[in-house]
């Protein structure tokens, strides 16, 4: 089994990929950017569900 | 059996390629399924074809291999405001949302997409890798040298590297935003074409300028090194972090404001166009010669939209210091999902390549094919008259001879082509000696203006008599320019002369004879070839008919379209088309259908169908091509996540919220200030809307849209007034700040006396970073 073989057998997820590219590149200060901008996405992912009108409103 | 599914969407060139046991199985790009040139849309009926082809179903997939990096893409992104900021926000603001919403979350998504019996994990590859790994594993060499040219992937513009056996490297980058097929766009949008689709025209245009700019762009736009590598200043260009390629400062450098695409065309778009022509080849020679001396491979592999420039290719090929070149033919994006898929195959789960010789393409031959069966079907439910010719040689002699009369025919055989070139799968083919034929294919097949002359298919064994190449010379995808042989050129009359150097009519230019095949010489002699041998199948066997007849291994080969659609895919589209335009013959596989013989032909109106929308001209151009890019101008069309529907369950959804949105503020007014008449109405408000909404949603539905179209329009409007804050709040700052120290991560700054700008990759990554998508 080759070494990649063995990686693929475990799991990843978004959060462990976004902590690996700032890890690996350093570039700890796009931490609060990128926070702010996955507040704005979560309130994008409702917007798109039945609940848009009152996530409207709240905007 | 191990099943790899590659996949590229959501930029552009969607599209789906199966791997099983290392063997292509199937490739497609979702736009033949689809009928939206260049579509970007998750290839869902693309990705169906392929496994049906291999009779496997989503369940039976050991990887799905993606053709980048969203993460890395996304870093990018953010690095390239953070150096323009506060410049950017129309940028920014319209960036954002597919990124927020689709792009970044793209494992999920895919998994979404292909649904719950999917358990093959899901593998990303750089985008560049991706290219290479399409360039080099499916090529017919051992070991090659790989070069890679395209607008941009993550960081990479452009990469060097080596394949060996199984196994590909990249040593040498250059990055974002200094980008070759950024610098041919920007001049595709300049000369008035549209951005990744119209460069093919620039450099159709090429030929008919003189290349009196090439001074003043090595001057002021690009930095061109001996070994090939380059700097570009920002300062003339705005795609990075606008919503246009140029700004005002390029359009003084090169005397006036982009072209709009209905205003005529002028000599100085000409010279503009073979300027930047000259300047890519010039860029791509000493790339290549780079590329050579620092792996010492006698081969070549390529892919990458740039190596989609056969004109540059034919010049490598001819000047440079490989022995061979082998491309991908679906070099842009589209061959990403190849290239993934085989890397997972070779270079992670460490299988070897069969070496042959031979290319493992298959002629490109990767798409649907249709049954016998099919195709009667379809042309009896159209009352279509046809004959069926099961006698090969008998239907090839009355085709040969329907093209020796002058005759267009459409040609639909086999399987589909993977790639933007036809093939000889889905071709309109022509006599190439006939002077009318190209008018006549322009005017009435394509319904364009064509100043570009058609490709020709040549025998191969001829084509060293035919065009100047060695003797057999190899170029079974249409990617090579070569020059008409001297013998088969024809003296120019003074006045033909005169026409050819200045009559503003680039149609009367072209039209005039300067050789014995005058529909595939273009005006400066060149010829974009596709050699012809054993791998294509019945097509050889028609030209090798045609050449007995004629003595002409030649015919004109352009794809089976109308201008303004994909190339056709079924033979319902391919009836279709035959019957919109002026082709004269359709042959389906055995079945022949003549014009002349088709009830009511007479009466269907050819051409482009009536335009409802006003066209864009002028401003409204500019506006879509902006509107069209989606967040910036080399950040094309992107999956924004659906926004809700009207179905029962959205609006139970939306009545069991609104419902106890309402008891929730009856319950804390009745606290607050005691159980009035108006906490009573408040509540049973609430009650009656959760019960109707759970009872009877079809009442609901009417205040759920109105409660939508009042407030989607305010949250539109907001939500941008929240991304220009962040913007401005946020990136503004740290970007000013990171100028103080002078970090310039884009390295706009023009680097001070530099030997070289290529950069070293970062090497070859874990086994695990595979798996992420950064």
């Amino acid at each position: 089994m080759s070494e990649f073989e063995k990686a693929a057998a475990g799991g990843g997820g978004f959060l462990g990929d976004l902590w690996e590219l700032l890890r690996r590149e350093k570039k700890w200060w796009l931490i609060p950017l990128v926070i702010v901008l996955l507040a704005v996405a979560g309130l994008m992912a409702l917007a798109s569900t039945a609940a848009a009108p009152f996530i409207y409103t709240l905007f | 059996m191990t099943a790899i599914l590659g996949l590229s969407a959501f930029f552009h060139d969607s599209a789906a390629c199966l791997v099983v046991d290392g063997e292509i199985v199937a490739a497609v790009q979702e736009e033949r399924f689809t009928r939206i040139k260049n579509d970007a849309a998750f290839p869902a009926r693309s990705i169906a074809y392929c496994l049906e082809t291999a009779g496997l179903t989503t369940k039976d997939l050991d990887y799905v291999a993606f053709y980048d990096k969203p993460l890395l893409k996304f870093e990018r992104l953010l690095e390239t405001y953070l150096s323009y900021a506060p410049a950017g926000l129309a940028s920014f603001s319209s960036a954002m949302p597919p990124w927020l919403t689709t792009k970044l979350f793209l494992r999920r998504v895919i998994r979404g997409e292909l649904g719950s019996a999917l358990h093959a994990p899901i593998v990303f590859l750089d985008h560049h890798e991706s290219h290479a790994a399409s360039a080099f594993f499916p090529s017919p060499f051992a070991d090659a040298a790989i070069v890679t040219v395209d607008g941009v992937g993550e960081w990479s513009t452009t990469t060097v590297g080596a394949g060996h056996g199984r196994t590909i490297a990249l040593t040498e980058e250059i990055r974002f935003p200094h980008s070759l097929g950024l610098l041919y766009s920007a001049f595709t949008y300049y000369c008035g074409f549209a951005v990744n689709s119209g460069e093919y025209k620039l450099m159709g245009l090429a030929p008919y300028g003189v290349p009196r700019y090439v001074d003043t762009i090595l001057q002021h736009l690009i930095d061109l090194k001996p070994d090939g590598s380059f700097w570009m200043d920002q300062a003339y260009f705005q795609y990075a972090a606008g919503l246009r390629m140029t700004n005002d400062r390029f359009h003084a450098l090169f005397g006036g404001p982009p072209r709009s695409p209905e205003a005529p065309l002028e000599q100085r778009h000409m010279d503009l166009a073979a300027s930047i022509q000259k300047v890519t080849e010039e860029a791509l020679l000493r790339i290549g010669r780079h590329a050579h001396a620092v792996t010492g491979q006698r081969n070549l592999v390529m892919a990458g939209g740039v190596a989609l420039n056969c004109v540059a290719n034919g010049r490598l090929l001819r000047e440079g210091p490989f022995e061979r070149i082998w491309i991908q033919p679906a070099a842009g994006d589209a061959g990403g999902a190849l290239g993934a898929a085989l890397h997972v195959w070779h270079q992670l789960l460490e299988h070897p390549r069969r070496e042959t010789g031979e290319d493992r393409q298959q002629g490109s031959y990767l798409g649907p094919a249709y049954t016998l069966d099919d195709i009667r079907a379809t042309l009896d439910a159209r009352g279509a008259v046809y004959e069926r010719l099961t006698d090969e040689p008998a239907l090839l002699d009355r085709v040969a001879g329907h093209l020796d009369d002058g005759q267009i025919v459409g040609w639909f055989q086999g399987r589909a082509e993977f790639g933007p070139r036809a093939l000889g799968a889905r071709s309109i083919l022509a006599d190439p000696r006939s002077v009318d034929t190209q008018a006549q294919l322009n005017l009435k097949i394509k319904f364009r203006e064509g100043f570009r002359p058609f490709a020709p298919s040549v025998l191969r064994e001829h084509v060293s008599e035919w065009f100047q190449t060695r003797p057999g010379e190899e170029s079974p995808y249409m990617l090579m320019v070569a020059p008409v042989a001297e013998s088969r050129r024809v003296a120019l009359s003074d006045e033909q002369a005169r026409t050819m150097r200045e009559d503003p009519d680039l149609i009367r230019r072209v039209n005039v004879p300067r050789s014995v095949v005058p529909a595939v010489t273009h005006v400066d002699y060149s010829a974009r070839i596709q050699t012809i041998d054993e791998r294509h199948g019945r097509l050889q066997r028609l030209m090798q008919r045609f050449f007995a007849r004629t003595g002409c291994p030649i015919v004109v080969n352009t794809s089976f379209n109308l201008s303004w659609e994909p190339i056709v895919l079924t033979p319902a589209e391919a009836y279709h088309t035959f019957m919109h335009s002026e082709m004269d013959l359709l042959v389906l596989e055995d079945y022949l259908v003549l014009k002349a013989n088709q009830p009511g032909a007479a009466a269907i109106v050819r051409g482009r169908p009536p335009v409802t929308a006003r066209p864009a001209t002028g401003w409204r151009w500019h506006w879509r091509q902006l509107t069209a890019s989606e967040g910036s101008a080399i950040e094309p069309v992107g999956g924004h996540r659906r926004g809700p529907d009207d179905s029962n369950r959205s609006i139970r959804q939306f009545s069991g919220i609104g419902a106890a949105l309402l008891i929730v503020l009856a319950a804390w007014r009745a606290w607050d200030a005691g159980v009035t008449s108006g906490v009573v109405r408040t509540g049973v408000t609430g009650l009656v809307l959760g019960l109707l909404g759970l009872l009877a949603p079809a009442v609901v539905r009417p205040l759920y849209r109105l409660a939508l179209a009042v407030t989607a329009p305010v949250g539109a409007v907001v939500s941008r007034l929240i991304l220009a804050a962040i913007y401005y709040v946020i990136f503004t700052p740290v970007a000013v700040g990171f100028r103080l120290v002078s970090r310039d991560e884009l390295r706009r700054q023009r680097p001070v006396a530099s030997e070289t700008h290529w950069r070293r990759t970062r090497g070859p990554r874990a086994a695990r970073d595979y798996l992420r998508q950064s």
